[in-house]
């Protein structure tokens, strides 16, 4: 219920907050957990995990009054326009030593939904840097898990994008590394699961809350209406907000593909190690990648066998299923892209397809 | 809740005690000088009955507010309070929950975490209330866990500002049983010396807190606590819930 000196007890990760009783909930996680969790959200807590709240007023009275020597560490950020092999870059970068990687934090997510609220009440409590104060509390939170000597990166979920401009402005040291996938392949990733779709389904609601998009959203001259025309909406909202980045620094943002992060790790890890001026050299880096066994395992199910081969195989078969449906996707695209204002290029490969 | 600015009545007990014994001359006081920390004995401070009243702001407008009755389950957050003193032994932290408090010239009394004295339910319920009122009255949005502060005899606190970046503090009292002997509470309601000026005139509410009252004030107006003419048995103190409204 209270926080004491150093705000929480170290070794507690914080797994979110619950709005209507002011808590935020932490569970206690060992240090090693972290590397073997995909996801670092509710599947930390384990039948005989401990849970603790802090009052989040409290917090954030803390927060606001202290030093902040903690803030000052290296903080960075992965982004991504989801299923773009961003899973499989920070397995990579665990291996890095002085490095912890936080996928997706269930909480950086849940602040950034806190952001536009569906409610319109909710709204209401939550003006004039209010917000703000939260998104500094979780990332002070998520900077309190990490020890004095470590750069700690956060891959957000796809979602997260839209932060990105305020955490630059935030952090003057921070860096990003966006990563994205060309549209035809998201789409056949999409649509290979109804839970994906439901997914892009989703992100579309979210999008039509977000201030950046939803003028976009609401001023196309044909709505999207199929499954494929949705996840054209949840790529290109994700591409804007990417693109929001360039402007407010190009020199702090690491773009990368996701076929280059299959195709070429050693080289993509290095050039991440190099942007977060991760302590390790290429040469290390070049070590790291070629003796792990990461680029043969499933990124988010380590007893599943997935290499460059495996994935173009799967992806080939996804093609042969919902190829036709991709392409209406990508034949409504090509109308829409102008409102997005993110230029036909950034498609990828349109007329041939990607695989 | 029967929530009420000071009363007239009360506030004029408060003053006739204050003038009295200070003869309607200026009073030193320790006040701290434009900065938070340590007391500054240089400030003078005097005030007439009529001033204290017209003092009385509207809630929105803080310099403070008083609420009688505020709070319907303050019988249960005193009884958590006795059962958990009373089974109090030895000096194990564990079992012992109170903290001697002290800094030199400023303040001393017994201290303790919230969740070292209350169930967290019944800790949850109170600051709904209290987030719940400051929202209505102050327009705040927040409310930090109190600190349970017991003044047994020998302890005070001087008039000192906290340094805390958040409009209003509270104090709620659970004192019970103190039989007229409890701490006063001191607030610095006129304005502060700033700058170069070394004095300054300023009136000083004086009040005590009675059981299930809470009192409002700006943060940035200095408070004190005298020494209570009770016993040293923290049940019989006085005995505030501390924390703050923003």
């Amino acid at each position: 219920m209270d926080s004491n000196d150093s705000m929480i007890p170290p070794g507690l990760y914080p797994l979110g907050i619950d709005e209507a009783r002011h808590l935020v909930s932490f569970v206690r996680v060992a240090r090693d957990d972290y590397r073997c969790v995909a996801f670092h959200d509710r599947r930390f807590v384990t039948s005989n995990a401990t849970m603790y709240s802090f009052n989040l007023d409290d917090l954030l009275l803390f927060n606001a009054g202290s030093s902040s020597l903690k803030n000052q560490r290296p903080r960075h950020y992965i982004f991504h326009s989801a299923f773009c092999c961003s899973t499989l870059l920070v397995r990579y970068l665990d291996l890095i030593p002085g490095c912890l990687v936080l996928k997706e934090p269930a909480l950086l997510t849940q602040v950034t939904g806190m952001r536009y609220p569906a409610s319109h009440k909710a709204a209401e409590v939550r003006a004039a840097g209010e917000w703000l104060n939260l998104l500094r509390l979780c990332l002070t939170l998520y900077t309190n898990i990490t020890a004095a000597d470590e750069v700690v990166v956060i891959k957000g979920s796809d979602v997260c994008t839209s932060l990105g401009k305020v955490l630059l402005e935030e952090d003057v040291h921070a860096r990003i590394v966006y990563i994205t996938t060309d549209l035809r392949t998201f789409l056949l990733s999409v649509l290979k699961s109804e839970r994906r779709r439901e997914f892009a389904r989703q992100r579309l609601r979210i999008a039509e809350r977000n201030p950046i998009t939803s003028p976009v959203l609401r001023s196309l001259t044909c709505k999207p209406r199929h499954d494929a025309e949705v996840a054209v909406c949840a790529w290109a909202c994700n591409r804007m907000h990417a693109n929001l980045l360039r402007r407010t620094g190009q020199h702090r943002i690491t773009w990368l593909d996701a076929e280059q992060a299959v195709d070429k790790p050693t080289k993509t890890v290095q050039l991440v190690a190099a942007a977060f001026e991760l302590p390790v050299d290429n040469e290390e880096v070049a070590k790291l990648v070629s003796h792990s066994s990461v680029s043969s395992e499933y990124s988010k199910d380590s007893f599943r066998t997935y290499d460059r081969s495996s994935r173009r195989t799967e992806l080939e078969e996804i093609d042969a299923r919902f190829g036709n449906e991709a392409d209406q996707g990508m034949a409504w695209a090509l109308k829409m892209i102008g409102s997005f204002d993110i230029g036909v290029e950034s498609l990828g490969s349109i007329h041939a397809r990607s695989i | 809740m029967n929530f009420e600015r000071l009363q007239a009545k009360a506030a004029r007990e408060s003053f006739a005690e204050t003038a009295t014994a200070e003869n309607e001359r200026p009073r030193q006081v320790a006040v701290p000088n434009g900065t938070s920390g340590k007391p500054n004995r240089d400030c003078l401070g005097s005030a007439r009955d009529e001033q204290f009243i017209t003092s009385v702001q509207p809630a929105q407008n803080l310099p403070y507010c008083i609420g009688l009755d505020f709070y319907e389950e303050a019988e249960t957050l005193r009884a958590d309070l006795e059962k958990r003193l009373s089974s109090s032994i030895g000096l194990d932290a564990k079992t012992n929950p109170l903290t001697y408090c002290y800094a030199n010239d400023s303040y001393r009394c017994l201290t303790a975490r919230a969740h070292q004295i209350f169930n967290q339910e019944v800790m949850l319920k109170f600051l709904d209330r209290m987030r719940g009122w400051g929202k209505e009255a102050l327009g705040t949005l927040h409310a930090s866990t109190p600190h349970v502060r017991i003044y047994i005899k020998g302890c005070c606190r001087a008039i000192l500002r906290d340094d805390v970046g958040v409009k209003a503090h509270y104090l709620f009292s659970l004192t019970r049983g103190a039989r007229g002997k409890e701490s006063q509470v001191k607030i610095l309601v006129g304005p502060i010396s700033e700058g170069n000026s070394r004095f300054s005139v300023n009136r000083i509410l004086n009040t005590s807190l009675g059981f299930n009252r809470l009192l409002i004030h700006d943060v940035a107006q200095p408070y004190g606590i005298s020494d209570p003419r009770s016993s040293m048995n923290p049940l019989e103190g006085t005995i505030f819930l501390d924390g703050y409204l923003w």
